[in-house]
């Protein structure tokens, strides 16, 4: 899936693994993209952020990479509750699963409005060539 | 009136027999005697018939007639002979005619009556006759009595309670099995109403049955809770029926009734296993899956940030530190590869798909396509039997074979690998068989080759990660049937497969 970046806001990740936010966070140093990269551990934080989005005291964000497997507020409940604002329903968010073989996440996350999928990724070079696919 | 009799009797012009010829003295007594002995015989033998008809009077209908007309005809004819006696000395030969007359009117009269009757008297049995018929109805009633004793006989000895009930519910016939059952002597039970059997709620149940039976149904292997007479409960199935009598009369309601508490308390503690068991699979593929996918989180740390590593400081480091680097990144490579072998096996069970009529054919088919490389590489040849339909999940049948076929190729030997696909019907299963002529096994470890990460080569030697035929054992399991290997070392590896034929709904009407 091909989607080109909306805007020069920033680039949103949405993870409650440390490691993963810090790895993400190098590959996309590594990319060609120069948005902001703006990262959350907690769905709750992430949609705080949204609700001063809407009252414009924070720029639209151009992407959102959302776990689905996160305590508390899973990543599915985040992503109904982005959709379930009409500001957000053109936002692209890409739903990031711990694992390709689960078919029902999939499933899940479509009926939920997701934009695409990534898995989680062994190596840098893939998540970079992802992120180098999205550039203007 | 006189006249006539004095005309009747008027001897003028005869002379009396003594003087008519030339009797001896002899020769007339000899008439006289025998004429009077032959009237006095005539005149007894009627008095005989009257009391044998007097005492039969059982005769059927022209019968008794015919008897009195004999007896009149007998009277008449003893008359003659007496009047022939008188006539030695008074010539009364006009009254002699006048009663030879009647006679003869008599005799035919009687005649007339005995020839319709002849017929009739022979259709009469004879005694001898009637005893035979006694006797073969006796023999008859003795079958009878001994026909009833063996039925009786065995109506005592089933284990089963027979009862029997009348129109107006109340128990008729009780055998020792309802005693044994129930614990009601016969005399305790018989008269009383059949519901006392039953508890409270479940009389309504029984009620029914009766009814249904008195209209001529038969009810079959009712199951329900009846009561002994300790009050206790105990499981039954009753078969419950009406019988009749010869006029087909409804007369009464039997039941035998079967005591199935051990085989409904088997039953509960199969079903309570059952249970507990797919409730202990539920919980171990939860746990898989959980486990699994959990694992995968730090394992990516490791993966990903050595990748990391290798990208920014190879170049840095020297040979000793990247070969470290490399032996982690491939352990934990590995690592990832049986997280999600184990993944894929928890979801055999849990997260298969649904059950349908699946051509084998096809599925072997899809199998084959996927192996198209494997089979082009290694210049493999199959040859395949013509394989059935069966109620399977098809994704997980593909996956069966192609897991089988993989590992006949994979486990080659020094010859170009050949596979023979058997398939064989049984009576309630199919067998297939996936034959190969590659390295095979030693037999001990026939087993040990379907458990889970299971190697018997070192991994240089031969990829994979010893999940296949964990997995396949696992599908077949799921589908009711079995897997197990043959073979020995050198001589290749057969896999057989057992499938259940049964529920393929549209094709086999019983379950």
């Amino acid at each position: 899936m091909t989607v080109q970046l909306a805007n020069d806001g920033p680039v949103v990740m949405v993870d409650d693994n440390a490691g993963d936010l810090f790895f993400v966070q190098r590959c996309y140093m590594a990319s060609k993209l120069e948005n902001t990269w703006l990262p959350f551990t907690r769905g709750i934080d992430f949609l705080a952020h949204l609700s001063r989005v809407k009252v414009g005291e924070a720029p639209m964000p151009a992407l959102v990479l959302l776990d689905l497997n996160m305590p508390g507020m899973t990543g599915l409940e985040v992503l109904q509750a982005t959709r379930a604002e009409p500001e957000f329903a053109a936002l692209p968010i890409f739903c990031v699963l711990t694992s390709s073989t689960d078919p029902r996440d999939r499933e899940l996350a479509v009926g939920y409005g997701a934009t695409g999928f990534r898995t989680k990724a062994s190596n840098a070079d893939e998540y970079i060539a992802f992120f180098d696919a999205l550039t203007r | 009136m006189n006249a006539v009799l004095y005309g009747v009797f008027d001897t003028s012009g005869f002379p009396a027999r003594w003087h008519c010829g030339n009797w001896s003295e002899r020769l007339g007594w000899l008439h006289i005697v025998s004429d009077i002995m032959i009237f006095g015989a005539y005149m007894a033998i009627p008095i005989a018939l009257g009391f044998f008809i007097q005492q039969r009077r059982d005769l059927p209908k022209p019968f008794p007639v015919v008897f009195w007309l004999f007896g009149a005809f007998i009277v008449c004819c003893g008359l003659t002979h007496a009047i022939e006696a008188i006539i030695f000395w008074e010539p009364i030969y006009r009254a002699a005619g006048v009663v030879k007359a009647a006679t003869a009117a008599v005799s035919w009269t009687t005649l007339a009556f005995l020839v319709p009757a002849v017929p009739k008297a022979l259709a009469l049995r004879s005694p001898q006759h009637l005893e035979r018929q006694v006797e073969q109805a006796t023999a008859e009633l003795r079958r009878e009595r001994d026909a009833a004793a063996h039925l009786a006989r065995i109506v005592e000895s089933s284990q089963d309670a027979i009862i029997s009930q009348g129109l107006d519910g109340r128990i008729r016939s009780w055998n020792p099995g309802a005693f044994r059952m129930f614990g009601y002597a016969p005399d305790e039970i018989v008269d009383q109403r059949s519901d006392r059997l039953v508890p409270g709620p479940r009389r309504t149940e029984l009620a029914e049955a009766l009814e249904r039976a008195r209209q001529g149904h038969v009810i079959n292997a009712l199951e329900s809770d009846w009561l002994r007479k300790d009050g206790s409960a105990i499981a039954v199935s009753a078969t419950i029926f009406s019988f009749s009598n010869e006029r087909g009369e409804l007369n009464g309601v039997a039941m035998i009734v079967r005591d199935i508490t051990s085989r409904k308390r088997e039953q509960d503690a199969l079903q309570a296993k059952t249970a507990e068991l797919q409730r202990s699979n539920e919980e171990l593929e939860q746990f898989a899956y959980i486990a699994s996918h959990d694992l995968q989180e730090p394992l990516r740390m490791v993966v990903n940030f050595m990748d990391l590593l290798k990208r920014g400081y190879a170049p840095n480091l020297d040979e000793l530190a990247n070969k470290y680097i490399e032996f982690a990144v491939d352990g934990a490579a590995r690592m990832k590869q049986l997280i999600d072998a184990l993944l894929t096996y928890s979801r055999v069970d849990g997260r298969g798909g649904s059950f349908g009529e699946v051509s084998l054919q096809d599925a072997y088919r899809g199998a084959m396509d996927d192996l198209r490389h494997l089979f082009g590489e290694s210049g493999a040849s199959i040859e395949s039997d013509e394989l059935p339909v069966v109620w399977a999940d098809p994704r997980q049948m593909q996956q069966v074979f192609q897991n089988l076929l993989a590992n006949a190729i994979k486990f080659r030997g020094e010859a170009v690998p050949h596979i023979r696909l058997e398939c064989e019907e049984h009576a309630a299963h199919w067998e297939l068989r996936v034959r190969d002529n590659g390295i095979g096994f030693e037999p001990r470890h026939a087993e040990r080759i379907f458990q889970m990460f299971q190697r018997l080569h070192e991994r240089s030697r031969y990829s994979g990660n010893g999940i296949g035929l964990a997995i396949a054992k696992r599908i077949i399991g799921r589908h009711g049937g079995r897997i197990w290997a043959t073979g020995g070392v050198g001589k290749g590896a057969t896999f057989h497969i057992t499938l259940p034929k049964h529920a393929l709904p549209q094709r086999d009407s019983t379950v």
